[in-house]
């Protein structure tokens, strides 16, 4: 469905480069780095909920599936001692397989009912880490989440450092990036975006909607328990109010601000809402009311989102030009 | 239409043209921060930076902004007096402050901000949520803080040497308005007590703290409830609180709107005993929502009648800078003027350590909360706790006065 055209392959290109550089580029300045790494969080989070759209569902329950895969790598290193190396993917792991198992009756529900039944799913995880003290720490949460270090023989690297964990972090959210894009570049993608069109027709032409939904329902969470896992490495401190509804809205609103038809889309919308977030800071008390103004306006001068952008400036030039 | 168009002078505001300049004003006035060179700010005087990571924006903004006023009023204050004095020179006062949503992960970035780049030695914070990402960072960069926080006890302490809590928790409000209550209502009639707090961590850290105190006094502890913050309905967890009949009931921490429908519910529904809401601090929502059922109402640390010239004077000049003044802001306007203080007694404002020994020893005796001193080193093996006069205000048949003033007798093992 999506072949990359030259200008998709130099902006993702030019995108990836800049990334690389980043650090340099802001003379490794370790606050902006900080800033990077919530924008490569964000992006993942908010990618791997569009696949969930892809099929034409919003899921609310998307924080709590991160949040199982941090708690998951969490409890792994503060109680057993297993490394942020194996938490990283048995957090994934755990987050789909428990999507995996709810998704069954999840996916049998449709529009406001699986809107309201995510939600509900997104809550539920949330209580259970505030309700099983013992385990989950409570309301409390849990401290000391540590990242790793690794040598390679000839270099030590401690993720403990900001420069390291950008960089592994970006790592990450590349990966997750790029499954996205290649599942929605794919055949199955094309089943996903038939069954957003037209669930009966899609059925009716042969899909299995059934088996496709879980199956795109547990990969995006199996990615958003992967990014929980990070943040929780990174933030070294984790309570269930990490992961409560917001943190599910905020990544819609960077999907919707973004744009809805691409993958470049939540990207766009966390890197530059993520950045307005921060410069809104010393705001203070209007933050919230520019946020808001600065979504209202995206949104009526910007319909379809920033992922529109290009498009718009192709017309533009191809206009001028004449 | 077209017409219309044509015959339209070229300078009127279209709704594009508006969106279009009010976009990039917004835009303007986002970038300044990051454009403006920092030497445009600079002043001729040594400056010292203090940073708040304080929630701005958020359920618990109504905090946030009264203890941001303090620091904002007092730096004004005392840079107009000449500022710190610190090895005769002196320096003024530059506060900046970050929002925070009161959220851990944005406190953390918020405090990353002040450290890292507005390079901040000295850093306040409100609530539990915002100190405990403050804390990730201030301690292992020498950053001396101060907040208010009743929870989370194992980050205070021996552990955390730079960190203060400034506010009186409930539990150390308890030795000044138990108390009273027993003055005023017989100890006979405060043999028994129930509990009602919000299920969170909060709720939990006030609990402890209840269960201490009813140990401390030998009172009998009957129910405990807990409520969501988005609960509206309180009839069933007050209901089932009266059920065991408690001589009265400490709500903590909740906030005015909530202590108000708390007391409604269980004056409609016959309870007659004292309540006790020691993080209220604030009478106006609870006049307006529990109405004529306001009465027997007691709230620890809430002066609302400003009554010597210092506090007078907070409230004139609050009410000129800000708009408005309340008494959990004035509670908070004593901590800049403790740091100033410490400063002077350290003299220097860039070894934290030294002004953290030096702020410790700090007391006061005219604030707006009277009397003030750290206390806490037989508990938490340092004088990092703030104590203070303890203002009751007490609500009977719908009228509010300051009712009692005293220092909290504070256990020996304190």
């Amino acid at each position: 469905m999506q072949h990359l055209d030259r200008a998709h392959k130099a902006a993702w290109t030019g995108l990836l480069i800049v990334a690389l550089l980043l650090p340099a580029l802001v003379a490794f300045d370790t606050y902006l780095i900080h800033v990077a790494i919530t924008i490569t969080l964000n992006v993942a989070l908010a990618t791997s909920m569009w696949m969930i759209w892809s099929l034409g569902f919003i899921s609310f329950a998307h924080a709590g599936f991160m949040g199982i895969g941090a708690y998951t790598s969490a409890l792994l290193l503060t109680k057993l001692g297993i490394s942020m190396w194996y938490g990283l993917w048995l957090g994934a792991l755990m987050s789909g397989l428990i999507a995996l198992i709810i998704s069954v009756p999840l996916m049998r529900t449709r529009a406001v009912y699986f809107f309201m039944a995510s939600w509900a799913v997104g809550e539920v995880i949330k209580r259970n880490f505030a309700y099983f003290r013992d385990l989950f720490g409570g309301w409390d949460g849990v401290f000391d989440i540590n990242p790793a270090k690794i040598n390679l023989g000839f270099v030590q690297i401690d993720f403990a450092d900001r420069v390291a964990y950008y960089y592994l972090s970006l790592f990450f959210v590349a990966l997750i990036v790029l499954i996205i894009h290649r599942t929605n570049s794919s055949r199955t993608g094309m089943m996903y975006w038939s069954i957003h069109e037209n669930e009966l027709l899609a059925q009716h032409t042969g899909v299995n909607v059934f088996r496709e939904k879980v199956i795109a329902f547990t990969v995006a969470c199996t990615l958003a328990g992967l990014t929980g896992a990070l943040y929780a490495h990174y933030q070294t401190y984790i309570s269930p109010k990490s992961f409560d509804i917001w943190k599910s809205e905020f990544a819609l609103v960077h999907v919707i601000v973004g744009g809805l038809t691409t993958v470049g889309g939540p990207v766009a919308g966390a890197i530059s809402l993520t950045i307005v977030d921060e410069l809104l800071r010393a705001t203070g008390y209007f933050r919230t009311m520019f946020f808001g103004v600065v979504l209202i306006a995206t949104v009526i001068l910007l319909p379809g989102g920033l992922e529109t952008i290009p498009g718009r400036l192709r017309r533009l030039f191809q206009r001028s030009g004449k | 239409m077209n017409t219309w168009k044509s015959k339209s002078p070229p300078s009127l505001i279209t709704r594009r043209r508006l969106l279009r300049t009010g976009t990039a004003a917004i835009g303007g006035a986002l970038a300044a921060p990051a454009i403006l060179p920092k030497s445009a700010l600079a002043q001729t005087m040594p400056t010292i930076k203090i940073g708040g990571a304080v929630p701005l924006s958020g359920p618990v903004a109504y905090w946030g902004h009264s203890t941001m006023q303090g620091f904002v009023d007092g730096a004004a204050v005392i840079n107009e007096a000449g500022g710190v004095m610190i090895d005769g020179e002196p320096h003024q006062l530059e506060v900046i402050n970050y929002d925070t949503k009161g959220e851990v992960a944005d406190s953390r970035a918020a405090t990353l901000r002040l450290v890292e780049q507005d390079e901040v030695k000295f850093v306040y914070s409100q609530a539990a949520a915002s100190t405990v990402g403050m804390l990730q960072v201030t301690e292992p960069a020498n950053v001396l803080s101060i907040v208010a926080c009743w929870g989370y006890l194992q980050l205070f302490g021996e552990d955390y040497p730079l960190h203060f809590r400034a506010e009186m928790s409930d539990y150390e409000q308890g030795f000044a308005y138990i108390p009273y209550m027993q003055d005023k209502y017989g100890k006979d009639a405060l043999k028994t007590a129930a509990f009602i707090g919000p299920d969170d961590q909060d709720g939990i850290d006030c609990h402890f703290s209840y269960q201490r105190l009813m140990e401390y006094y030998g009172i009998e502890q009957k129910g405990v409830e807990y409520f969501n913050w988005e609960d509206t309905d309180f009839y069933p967890i007050v209901a089932k609180t009266i059920r065991d009949k408690p001589d009265f009931i400490v709500t903590s921490p909740s906030p005015p709107g909530i202590t108000a429908s708390i007391i409604k519910a269980a004056r409609e529904m016959g309870y007659k005993g004292p309540i006790a809401s020691p993080a209220a601090s604030e009478t106006k929502t609870i006049l307006e929502v529990a109405g004529e059922h306001a009465t027997d109402v007691i709230l620890p640390v809430t002066n609302v009648s400003p009554s010597t010239d210092t506090q007078k004077a907070i409230e004139a000049r609050f009410n000129e800078r800000f708009g408005s003044f309340n008494a959990l802001a004035g509670n908070y306007s004593w901590w800049i003027y403790s740091l100033k203080a410490a400063l002077e007694m350290a003299g220097t404002a860039t070894d934290t350590m030294a002004v953290a020994e030096a702020l410790a020893q700090v007391e006061l005796n005219d604030t707006y909360v009277g009397k003030v001193k750290w206390a806490g080193e037989n508990s938490f093996g340092v004088n990092r706790q703030g104590i203070y006069d303890c203002f009751t205000t007490t609500i009977d048949d719908g009228v509010a006065e300051v009712s009692d003033i005293r220092f909290p007798a504070l256990p020996d093992d304190y």
